[in-house]
């Protein structure tokens, strides 16, 4: 039995990795470009216990309940979260023009409308929950375009808020 | 204990770990336990921690944990004869304490009339002050306009505290660092302290800075006598909440922890204080301690004084509220510290992202245990971490001869702490546990403003084992399903798993409480 997946990983690029059953414990693992021989097993309690390159390592994998349809993996004494490929350029780049609710919760503050000039760093609404109100804050230099929430509405988390585009030839 | 009686069956008015805490505490007892649930948490391990569960419906804290109404039906329909209110929800609500008692029932805390004299911060300010208990230079008083307070505020001077009288816990209160910042935090504050506690009274103190959080864990009987179980340290904050917590403190020799308890034993008994409490303290670097605030309950950080002392608070908890005094409850006395113990709490957060809470569904936990290791814990695989509740999944204490091989016991428990499914700070509390500013024991409250590298991490990307054992588990699900003789234990092993995709389509609705 063989097993691939495509992630995505630094810079959106995307790694395919392999999993082949060779019998028993034994697998051939490629990873990008590299193949390694792979002893692994489930142990009792449901973790792997697998040895790569001659390292050994214990790891426990779930799902993560995000919207970003990844997995977690604990391995090595650390979480990691590795997201499954879903196209170049499907994920949102740094210093992005769109301001999302961190999470769920109610908008206290909007401080701008649509037309709006903004510079980085100046709040443009509020979102308050569990008791902390959270400063949502312009990424980019540019104009409001669109405002998804008016104060007190209940907000999920990643619900648009502000959005904001940079001014002809700009980055964004 | 000639006036005592014996409680056959309580109620716990609370959910997550300190629910299945105190069931766990009143069953070793031989006392019956009751629980409460709301909607969201009717698979929660806490609603099967007790003898007998009861519905609240609801699932905002307000439709649910805080109806006083719907929990003293709950202990009146089940034949109940005490109420142990946990931390939070209405542990510290004085009118709840009295309706309890009102109702026949013991109440395993102190009098509500005690909760209000020290539940505000306020007037507990000036009880202390009555006590001989030294406070910080500050202003408790009432003002109308703003031009008065900043007259006020420019009196005590700046960087100051702005709290809100009935907060707690860290809730509602904020650092104003400089004139110019003042009416902002001020409003802030009040709006906040509005929403919150529906009280809006401020509270001004100068910052001790750079300060230790030490508090001293009290016992008050109901004949009038109160005994201290030695401190706690809680620098380790991060946004005024408490993140790590240890006892002895690194801070407190034998001359102060014997000059703090007895401060706090002399506030306590200034209000004849009954059952558990927290007296709070700041400690600046000249050894000066400032009294802060009461909490009138026991503390999240409970353990850590169990640890230390041999005792469990839950059971004396139970043995007080039956009147039985702290010369038959202790006869030999509190006992003297023995050995370290820190406890870490384990919240559903992103310290990346300046520690927002996080929601969702508990995919998989494998949580510690071994030699000097405990784990107080609310979750299991599967469990739904809600938006209504604080994000706390359970605390992970650790005990051991000293606070150095305390620190690597806590690194190694942590690295052995699986949280998947939802974010958590386990990875931030084992940075923190291992980083030389924590283990040289000079703790601060601002050390992890200090430090944010500790939140943020070093931003890597995850290594090529993380890739594999993805594509692994996997390929051991595929076979598991696939092979017959493989069906059974590949399906008890990715339980968890197959519970999630059941569940696939569960979504969370409604506000936040």
């Amino acid at each position: 039995m063989t097993v691939q997946k495509e992630f995505e990983v630094a810079g959106g690029e995307k790694l395919s990795v392999a999993v082949e059953s060779l019998g028993g414990e034994r697998f051939r693992v490629r990873v990008g470009e590299t193949t390694h021989e792979v002893t692994a097993r489930r142990t009792p309690d449901g973790q792997l216990a697998f040895r790569l390159d001659g390292e050994p390592h214990r790891a426990t994998v779930g799902r993560s309940s995000g919207a970003d349809h990844g997995t977690m993996v604990r391995v090595g004494g650390r979480t990691w979260t590795v997201k499954p490929w879903r196209g170049r350029g499907a994920s949102a780049s740094v210093g992005s023009g769109v301001l999302e609710a961190p999470m769920t919760g109610t908008v206290l503050a909007v401080h701008v409308s649509v037309g709006d000039q903004v510079t980085v760093g100046q709040t443009v609404a509020v979102v308050t929950a569990m008791k902390m109100e959270h400063k949502l804050q312009a990424e980019i230099d540019g104009v409001v375009v669109e405002v998804g929430a008016a104060v007190g509405d209940q907000v999920d988390q990643g619900a648009v808020v502000v959005r904001i585009e940079a001014p002809e030839g700009g980055a964004e | 204990m000639s006036e005592a009686r014996q409680l056959k069956r309580v109620l716990v008015a609370n959910r997550g770990e300190i629910a299945v805490r105190i069931c766990r505490g009143l069953r070793e007892c031989g006392v019956e336990s009751v629980v409460v649930y709301s909607d969201v948490d009717r698979d929660a391990p806490h609603r099967h921690a007790g003898d007998v569960a009861v519905a609240l419906g609801g699932e905002t804290a307000a439709e649910s944990y805080l109806r006083i109404d719907r929990i003293l039906d709950a202990a009146a329909g089940t034949g109940c004869d005490g109420v142990h209110p946990g931390y939070g929800f209405l542990s510290e609500n004085a009118d709840f304490a009295r309706a309890v008692e009102a109702a026949g029932l013991a109440f395993l805390g102190p009098r509500g009339d005690t909760m209000e004299q020290l539940g505000g911060k306020r007037m507990a300010r000036r009880i202390a002050v009555e006590a001989g208990v030294p406070v910080v230079p500050g202003f408790d008083g009432d003002l109308d306009s703003d031009d008065d307070w900043l007259a006020k505020a420019r009196e005590i001077g700046f960087p100051m505290m702005v709290k809100a009288s009935a907060g707690g816990g860290g809730k509602g209160m904020r650092l104003v660092e400089r004139e110019a910042d003042f009416l902002d935090g001020l409003h802030a504050g009040k709006r906040e302290a509005k929403a919150a506690f529906g009280d809006d009274r401020m509270l001004l103190e100068r910052r001790v800075f750079p300060a230790r959080h030490i508090e001293v864990q009290i016992l008050g009987d109901h004949h009038g006598d109160v005994v201290a179980l030695h401190e706690r340290e809680c620098s380790v904050q991060r946004r005024h909440q408490k993140v790590l917590e240890e006892s002895p403190s690194p801070a407190v020799d034998p001359a102060l922890r014997a000059r703090m308890c007895e401060s706090a034993v002399k506030l306590a008994k200034a209000v004849g204080y009954r059952n558990a409490g927290t007296v709070e303290f700041l400690l600046d670097p000249e050894g000066n301690y400032y009294f802060l605030e009461v909490n009138t309950r026991l503390q999240v950080e409970h353990p850590v004084t169990e640890e230390v002392t041999g005792l469990d608070l839950v059971h004396l908890q139970l043995r007080i509220a039956e009147g039985a005094r702290l010369t038959e409850l202790l006869p030999d006395g509190v006992p003297p510290p023995r050995g370290h113990a820190i406890e870490a709490r384990i919240y559903a957060e992103v310290p990346e992202k300046g520690y927002l809470p996080a929601a969702g569904r508990l995919s998989r936990v494998i949580e510690p245990e071994g030699p000097g290791i405990r784990v107080d814990s609310g979750v299991c695989d599967g469990a739904l971490v809600s938006v209504h509740y604080d994000p706390m999944l359970a605390k992970l204490i650790v005990h051991a001869p000293d606070r150095a091989s305390a620190c690597r016991r806590m690194a190694q428990a942590l690295r052995d702490s699986v949280y998947l499914g939802i974010p958590t700070n386990v990875d931030f509390l084992r940075r923190v546990v291992e980083d030389e500013r924590f283990l040289s024991g000079e703790l601060r409250t601002d050390m992890l403003d200090l430090a944010p590298e500790l939140a943020t991490g070093d931003g890597a990307e995850p290594p090529s084992e993380a890739y594999v054992a993805a594509v692994l588990a996997s390929m051991f699900e595929a076979e598991g399903v696939a092979s017959v003789g493989g069906a059974a234990a590949g399906a008890a092993a990715t339980g968890s798993v197959a519970l999630w995709t059941r569940l696939g389509g569960f979504r969370l609705v409604g506000g936040v409480s």
